[in-house]
């Protein structure tokens, strides 16, 4: 007992030269007069930016319970939190986040990613009327929400720049296609395993009215065909990001579309699109030379001095697919991926580098980039450790 | 702690260390010595043995051993060079066994 009352006279002096130091200019005479005094000092007058800053060094569930702790506080956590995970919640985040969201009005990030699926549509309503500011929102795995929820929140949040809806298999291409008629400024888009979702009706909305997207995936929505992918290859210039994993319908067209509108294209899945044929690798390849031609007439030379010259000096827009994923589509031939390895200098097949993943195509197994080929010839005769 | 979902690796049944990834698997239709064997494109976290000709079931072939470089268990091997002209695509890429690899976090 009497250890708690020293423990507490230490921390009150503490707090007392904190006050002192960092609100004393703010404080009254009469405040500074009862201080002195030795009467408890006043924990909820800690200045605002002190106290977020403190937040900001704690985990989401000390934040959520300081905002519990006096009116002072809760509306100084409520007017400054900008960012809220509460992943780590495991039974009641429905609830909590109905709680929250009225309190929390100025959320720009907020991450309700579920282990299991606890979030419905009343709790995405109250996000929605309460987080007008909100602009990077995960909802990924949350299987009970509908349409509501998507129809609430394009009301609610237009300000929105990343939304992760993945594995909310419930949401409906209608839904999808009113959001983005509202939150035009979406540039980070994930709608993998959304398969009723991400249908061609969509994707020609997402094309029409998301000008700024930069990444999109749309891994397993078996839905879309070459219809969707061409019309948001033309509506989304700037496209970077690509995930077409499990898209069986999709065929050579969409790649070459993607080809010619999107030139800033950096990454791109195409795992198990086995219509994909080598027309489609041409005309990335294609493509890319017609970029440069276009972007540094001047310097533009043939074959291999040109990529030399463009690792020197390329920024980092203009390198070109980084990225490509061709696993199990089989009706590729070396030729043509060969070609594409030439064209795009950031692709690799070294290891420890390597970006282009060819994961079930025997055929491809002889397709190197440049520099994979330069260090075989070096270090053919030294043991080594394999990367 | 966010559980979040990250590449599919295989790793050594002994120790556990991670030699290759799920994406740089090339084929899994090859015999190893003992079980069925991975052709992958790339290995990691593994030191190559030295060379010797082998008489495989496809043909004659410069091999490697890989040993896993913690442990420093033998799970399988590096074709170095292949003689006949149908075997060359082999040339670079490594074999592990399946009984000598597991599946990590998948």
């Amino acid at each position: 007992m009497s250890k708690d009352r020293l423990r507490n006279e230490d921390l009150n002096s503490c707090f007392e030269k904190l006050m002192m130091a960092v609100g004393g200019s703010r404080r009254t005479d009469e405040e500074r007069v009862e201080m002195e005094g030795g009467a408890t000092p006043a924990w909820e007058d800690i200045p605002m930016e002190l106290l977020l800053k403190v937040m900001s060094l704690v985990d989401d569930r000390t934040v959520i319970l300081a905002s519990g702790v006096c009116t002072g506080w809760r509306d100084a956590i409520g007017l400054g939190l900008t960012h809220l995970s509460l992943v780590w919640m495991k039974k009641n985040m429905n609830n909590l986040v109905i709680s929250l969201a009225p309190k929390f009005t100025k959320l720009q990030t907020l991450n309700l990613r579920q282990d299991k699926p606890q979030l419905e549509d009343d709790a995405v309503e109250v996000i929605a009327r309460y987080c007008h500011d909100l602009q990077d929102l995960d909802l990924s795995k949350s299987f009970k929400l509908t349409d509501g929820s998507l129809r609430a929140l394009a009301r609610g949040c237009p300000n929105l720049i990343k939304l992760n809806i993945s594995g909310c298999s419930a949401f409906s291409d209608g839904a999808l296609e009113y959001l983005t008629n509202f939150c035009g400024k979406l540039k980070i888009l994930n709608l993998c395993g959304c398969v009723q979702a991400a249908s061609d009706k969509a994707l020609q909305a997402i094309g029409r009215n998301c000008r700024w997207l930069q990444s999109l995936n749309l891994g397993w929505c078996d839905n879309i065909s070459d219809d969707g992918v061409v019309r948001l290859a033309f509506g989304c210039p700037h496209l970077r990001v690509l995930d077409l994993c499990g898209c069986v319908r999709i065929t050579d067209d969409s790649v070459i579309a993607l080809a010619n509108g999107c030139p800033y294209l950096t990454s791109l899945g195409l795992y198990y699109c086995q219509n994909i044929t080598d027309r489609a690798m041409y005309s990335l390849a294609h493509s890319r030379i017609k970029h440069r031609a276009l972007s540094a007439p001047s310097t533009w030379q043939p074959s291999s001095v040109s990529l030399s010259a463009s690792r020197k000096k390329g920024g980092d827009d203009d390198e070109g697919l980084r990225s490509l994923n061709i696993s199990q589509c089989t009706a590729l031939t070396p030729p043509a991926v060969q070609a594409l390895c030439d064209s795009f200098p950031a692709l690799h097949t070294c290891p420890g580098r390597h970006s282009l993943i060819i994961s079930g195509c025997l055929s491809l197994t002889s397709v190197h980039c440049a520099c994979a080929f330069q260090a075989g010839r070096l270090s053919s005769r030294r043991p080594h450790l394999a990367h | 702690m966010a559980e979040l979902v990250g590449p599919r690796l295989y790793s050594c049944c002994h120790c556990r260390n991670h030699v290759a990834l799920h994406d740089d698997v090339i084929s899994k239709s090859f015999q190893g010595r003992n079980s069925r064997a991975f052709l992958l494109s790339h290995a990691m976290n593994v030191m190559i043995g030295p060379k010797e000709n082998r008489q495989l079931m496809t043909g004659l072939h410069t091999i490697a051993d890989i040993y896993c470089s913690d442990c420093n268990h033998v799970l399988g091997w590096k074709y170095e060079r292949a003689y006949e002209e149908t075997q060359k695509y082999k040339e670079g890429k490594f074999i592990l066994e399946t009984s000598k690899i597991v599946k990590e976090n998948w």
